[in-house]
């Protein structure tokens, strides 16, 4: 199973590579929405966690543009977000069809526990 | 009689004049001798004034004195304090045409024509400074809230409900504010024969008030974000049966990291406060400068490599002597360090670089990065200044690292000053007088 993970913070996509690594996935990386975007146009990727507030491309915009590439019509997104940012939960799921919005600061557990649903799910 | 007027005493006489007494929240300023006041108060054909006190025992009294008082030379006293006030006040009919105003009023309204007051429709005047506002939408204070939209101040404000306290925009030839008006019913033998109003400026007190919610907001964000990093890493350790002593050590140096920033975040906000209540204090000790510099490089380099930035250090073998505060010399050069390495993009380089001669030392921090704008760059020592650059916007921070570098640059008889240039980098010098 291979993950993208869309994040700017080094530290926590660290934890969150280390952790879905030991899992047993395959974690690429990108600093930005943009980065992000290259990559998943590169190699395909059967999940795809994004954090909200990015510079260059934020994850709402990365979000709606790796919607429309065809390859990821319907891969489960996971959006991360600090708690206090209101995020208007229910229409990202309508409009962007988010399967999860986790909010920061997530437990490691929770969050590879919730992805290895998603993957189950989606299977 | 209700809570926020008396039954007012007074004439209607020579036309205009209403003077009334007026139960007031506040008191203003001394308790007033009150057999000066009656009479004063009495001459109504000559100023217009309303009394207000808090003291229901005063104003009983000068009830009693107004009633049966006969005439008066008139005293300039109540005159002057009406119009010594700040707060603009104006008395009007049910309308809104004015018959009593004072100095603040006139200024504070700030009419396009020179038309007297008296006789103007307050109402009228403030919808003009609404109208004033630019009309491409909203003003660039767009905190404010408002009761209602400007379109037409009229039906608020000349309804007769008891009080009604709203917040107006007002436009004026520069700039844009915000205005307080409250109003109170003039009620003369129970019948509403008019309004006061108080208009106090609070365009200040607004902005303030927008600077403070920014600051909590980022504020919290510095906290969250180191926290949750700390969190997910101290987990990770904790769950982790197999981890081996690399990634063990990884995990480490991530929280040693984090709690580093955390640390310097909450000795900024201790900062704040010192700044906020009554200045900086600076100690007077001998600084070692080379060790204070190694300090300050160690604490920042693991930064640069994360974002594996080259650092370069042009440093003279020998350093001179500094008197000066150890501890907050030190806070200045990590938040230029620490801005250097934030404000530049990965691979890039950030130079510290120190020349010094008999009279001083110069600290120079240079980076390839992002540069500031030049409508930015007058305000990067302002508190609480945060750039709209776009690239540098999802960056948190407080706004006040370079306001604090550059007051304590001052105090210890130095300068911080800055040169930059768009997409080229910036380049921030310290210079500190050396005492031989």
């Amino acid at each position: 199973m291979k993950i993208l993970i869309a994040e700017d913070n080094v530290v926590m996509s660290h934890v969150l590579r280390f952790n879905l690594t030991r899992t047993g996935k395959f974690v690429a990386v990108a600093e930005n929405g943009a980065v992000a975007l290259q990559a998943a146009r590169q190699q395909s990727f059967d999940l795809v966690i994004s954090d909200y507030q990015m510079p260059v491309m934020n994850g709402l915009e990365f979000c709606r543009r790796l919607r429309r590439l065809n390859a990821y019509r319907d891969v489960p997104l996971v959006l991360c977000s600090a708690k206090g940012h209101e995020i208007d939960e229910a229409r990202l799921r309508e409009e962007l069809g988010i399967a999860a919005v986790v909010f920061k600061p997530f437990s490691p557990r929770e969050i590879t526990e919730l992805i290895d649903d998603l993957l189950a799910a989606h299977a | 009689m209700n809570q926020s007027t008396r039954r007012p005493v007074a004439a209607k006489e020579k036309g205009v004049t209403v003077i009334g007494l007026l139960r007031s929240n506040r008191r203003l300023g001394r308790r007033p001798d009150v057999d000066s006041v009656p009479s004063a108060l009495v001459d109504a054909a000559q100023w217009n004034a309303l009394f207000l006190s808090s003291d229901d025992a005063l104003l009983e009294k000068l009830e009693q004195r107004l009633t049966t008082d006969g005439h008066s030379n008139g005293s300039g006293i109540w005159d002057s304090a009406v119009n010594s006030l700040s707060d603009g006040l104006c008395v009007t009919d049910s309308h809104g045409v004015i018959t009593a105003a004072n100095r603040a009023a006139a200024a504070i309204i700030d009419r396009v024509d020179n038309e007297p007051l008296i006789g103007s429709n307050l109402v009228n005047l403030l919808q003009a400074l609404t109208d004033r506002l630019p009309s491409n939408g909203q003003p660039s204070n767009s905190q404010v809230r408002d009761d209602d939209d400007n379109e037409s101040l009229a039906p608020r404000l000349l309804n007769v409900s008891q009080r009604l306290v709203c917040e107006i925009r007002r436009g004026t030839e520069t700039s844009d504010g915000v205005l307080r008006v409250t109003r109170t019913l003039l009620d003369w033998n129970r019948e509403a024969d008019g309004f006061v109003w108080a208009i106090r400026d609070i365009t200040q007190q607004k902005l303030v008030e927008e600077v403070r919610e920014q600051f909590v907001h980022t504020a919290t964000h510095e906290l969250r974000t180191p926290l949750g990093s700390l969190k997910a890493c101290a987990e990770t350790l904790a769950l982790s049966d197999d981890i081996d002593l690399e990634q063990q050590k990884m995990f480490c140096n991530l929280i040693h990291s984090e709690a580093t920033r955390l640390a310097r975040f909450v000795d900024e906000l201790l900062d704040v406060s010192q700044m906020e209540g009554g200045g900086l204090q600076i100690a007077r000790q001998e600084v070692d400068f080379e060790r204070l510099i190694d300090e300050v490089v160690n604490q920042v380099l693991p930064q640069m490599e994360q974002k594996q930035q080259k650092f370069e250090r042009i440093i003279p073998p020998k350093l001179p002597r500094l008197i000066g505060d150890k501890d907050k010399l030190s806070g200045t050069l990590v938040n230029l360090l620490a801005n250097a390495c934030k404000y530049t993009p990965p691979d890039g380089q950030v130079t510290l670089e120190i020349v010094w001669d008999r009279s001083g030392i110069d600290i120079h921090v240079q980076d390839t990065g992002y540069g500031i704008s030049e409508t930015d760059l007058p305000h990067v020592f302002d508190k609480f200044f945060r750039s709209e650059d776009s690239r540098i916007r999802h960056s948190v921070g407080t706004g006040i690292g370079l306001s604090f570098a550059s007051e304590v640059a001052r105090l210890h008889g130095g300068r911080l000053t800055v040169h930059s240039e768009l997409n080229k980098g910036s380049r921030f010098t310290l210079w500190l007088p050396v005492r031989e």
